[in-house]
């Protein structure tokens, strides 16, 4: 019976249910939005990483991102192959060069260089034109989703940077850029010219074990015989950039925070309510007190109700957030939402709304059952 | 000759004080109270305002601790009893009927008489099925689907008393049950109490103001000044309640219109 107690005392006032669970359903969209924020710019910051097919990462040493990289000597990639257990290693180049837009403004990119005859990196969605066709001089590849903010029109269009003259030849969907200097795929070729890097440089090299190749000790292995670079997995490295651009920037700080400030918020909704729908029965949870009904009864009520609220409010808020992503397409930022990421918000969900109710539970325990008598 | 499960008392005090402070001062609410409530027998607990009875009430209901003295509910000894453990003593062997009905509004009327069962861990089915036949037995068949805000003071404190003997408790504690009720209603609820005391053996205690109470009483405690003033055996009722068997009751004044002989019965539906 504490269920239908539960469900009636919440029933009872239908403005107050309709504030908590507008105050439940908030706290759910701005949670969801901020947490999916922060895992969509999480996974968009090593998407050039996890979207590879290397193993193993070789970098210069103190690289602490896939994108800001000083370069080094392309022999690295000969004293991997020299290694036991690699069967392959790729160059891969990275570097923010200046876009001249046919309007004259300017843009900065990431120009993403790799082997068009490699496996181990390059372009992934794409949408128009031909990887291999990269392997023609100056010629690239551009996301669809910046297609207006770097002036390209259609696919030939020459632009220009660093004063280079590129040819568009191809398209990709959806690889956004975690900086919003969007990604431009090149050859290594081309990429070493716009990137103004000499002939013998690269970036980082890409190493592709043999089958059955065990990683970690292959990793030490390189890190013995190269001097001057660190090695790391590919989770590794993936794992290192993120943890660079969300807090070392502070950018994924601001969206915990601010999906903090949603919990709380939700929370001192909730509990608001709750407390007042309590305070409005409190005179029922007296008489329950006084005929008996112990601690677990009591807890059981008001535990039920905040369960309620934190169940059609998850739902409700669930609902928003999806329609609203929907609604907002492809232009808004990319916003994760795993189903681990959906259980834990009807965790913390169900944690705020229990959290609240520990309030009312507290002043109901503290009432005395004298009242009655009142 | 009684019925043995009727000769021990049903609460033995001894001795109860309580004071109150209210700001700096001490308020003495009940200064060394002895006192035996029996079974069978509807005790009218009297007194102007302050004299202490709804604090003896209060302890007997196992609600409020007194500062000293000895309490016996049933065989038990109650006093220095955990809260856990006399929520449980306020759950078997005591029921409640207060002033103000203390009904829970949004539950049905089977259902505010069907929570004391739930409270014993009764299963849903069978707290319904005992809660409909209790209420048949309050005269308030048709009501059960109702809610209470649907049904008259009369009725709402035939609800409340039919879920104070639901769970079938040894002693009933009635806090003022006839204050918001007409006299018609009054009279009703007044042989309702009786009629427990004498068919099951209870305890019944009432706590009123009400002089039209001391018709249905066995015995009528007085008290002043926290202390009881006078304790004696009701003249107008019919002798002790336990010898009753369907015999006419003597009903409030016949000065009142409504009055005349109140039969023991059942109520009607």
């Amino acid at each position: 019976m504490t269920l239908t107690l539960a469900i009636r005392n919440l029933i009872h006032d239908r403005v107050r249910l309709v504030v908590t669970l507008t105050g439940v359903a908030f706290a759910v969209v701005l949670i969801t939005t901020e947490l999916g924020l922060f895992l969509g710019f999480a996974s968009t910051t090593s998407a050039l990483i996890d979207h590879s097919q290397a193993d193993i990462w070789i970098v210069p040493k103190g690289t602490r991102n896939v994108d800001q990289t000083p370069p080094m000597s392309e022999r690295r990639r000969y004293q991997a192959l020299s290694t036991p257990g690699v069967a392959s290693a790729e160059l891969f180049v990275t570097e923010f060069v200046r876009w001249q837009k046919p309007d004259g403004g300017v843009e900065t990119v990431l120009v993403v260089g790799f082997e068009p005859d490699g496996t181990l990196a390059g372009p992934w969605n794409v949408v128009a034109g031909n990887i291999a066709d990269l392997k023609r001089p100056s010629t690239i590849f551009v996301d669809e989703l910046y297609a207006d903010k770097l002036a390209v029109s259609a696919l030939g269009q020459i632009v220009e940077m660093h004063g280079k003259r590129a040819r568009v030849i191809g398209l990709t969907s959806g690889i956004r850029s975690f900086t919003q200097s969007p990604y431009v795929f090149a050859s290594l070729k081309s990429s070493r010219d716009y990137a103004l890097m000499r002939s013998d440089q690269t970036k980082h090299v890409l190493v592709k074990l043999v089958p059955g190749a065990d990683v970690a000790t292959a990793k030490a292995d390189l890190a013995a015989r190269l001097q001057g670079v660190d090695v790391y997995t590919k989770e590794e490295f993936s794992n290192r950039t993120r943890v660079y651009w969300m807090f070392t920037t502070g950018a994924g700080l601001a969206l915990l925070v601010a999906s903090f400030v949603g919990l709380i918020v939700g929370f001192v909704v909730v509990a608001q309510t709750l407390y007042a729908t309590t305070v409005d029965h409190i005179r029922e949870f007296g008489t329950l007190r006084a005929i008996g009904a112990g601690r677990r009864y009591i807890n059981s009520v008001v535990i039920k109700q905040a369960l309620i609220s934190a169940a059609a409010g998850y739902v409700i808020g669930l609902s928003l957030f999806l329609f609203g992503r929907y609604v907002a397409g492809s232009a808004a930022p990319e916003i994760a939402l795993p189903w681990p990421l959906a259980l834990l918000i009807a965790a913390l969900t169900v944690l705020m709304c229990v959290g609240a109710a520990l309030v009312c539970i507290r002043k109901v325990m503290k009432l005395d059952p004298a009242m009655v008598f009142k | 000759m009684t019925p043995a499960h009727l000769d021990h008392p049903a609460i033995i005090a001894r001795g109860l004080t309580k004071t109150f402070l209210s700001g700096e001062a001490s308020v003495p609410a009940l200064r060394g109270v002895n006192l035996d409530i029996r079974r069978g027998e509807v005790t009218l607990l009297r007194g102007p305002s302050g004299s202490g009875k709804t604090t003896l009430l209060s302890i007997f209901g196992c609600i409020l601790s007194p500062d000293g003295g000895s309490l016996r509910i049933g065989k038990r000894n109650v006093l220095g009893l955990a809260e856990p453990e006399r929520a449980e003593v306020r759950l078997k062997q005591i029921g409640f009927i207060f002033q103000g009905f203390n009904l829970f509004p949004t539950l049905r009327v089977w259902e505010n008489v069907a929570i004391a069962l739930d409270l014993r861990g009764v299963p849903r089915r069978a707290a319904k099925a005992r809660a409909e036949e209790v209420l048949a037995r309050v005269g308030l068949a048709e009501k059960c689907g109702s809610l209470p805000d649907q049904l008259s003071g009369g009725q709402k404190q035939r609800v409340a008393i039919a879920r104070a003997v639901v769970g079938d408790p040894a002693i009933i504690l009635a806090d003022e049950p006839t204050a918001a009720l007409d006299w018609e209603s009054g009279s009703s609820v007044m042989d309702l109490l009786r009629q427990l005391a004498i068919e099951s053996g209870r305890a019944v205690v009432i706590v009123t103001h009400d002089e039209r109470a001391t018709s249905y009483a066995d015995r009528i405690v007085t008290m002043r000044d926290g202390v009881i003033a006078s304790d004696e055996m009701a003249k107008t009722s019919v002798g002790s309640a336990r010898v009753i068997e369907g015999a006419p009751l003597p009903g409030p004044s016949s000065a009142e219109p409504q009055g005349g002989t109140q039969y023991l019965r059942l109520a009607a539906g």
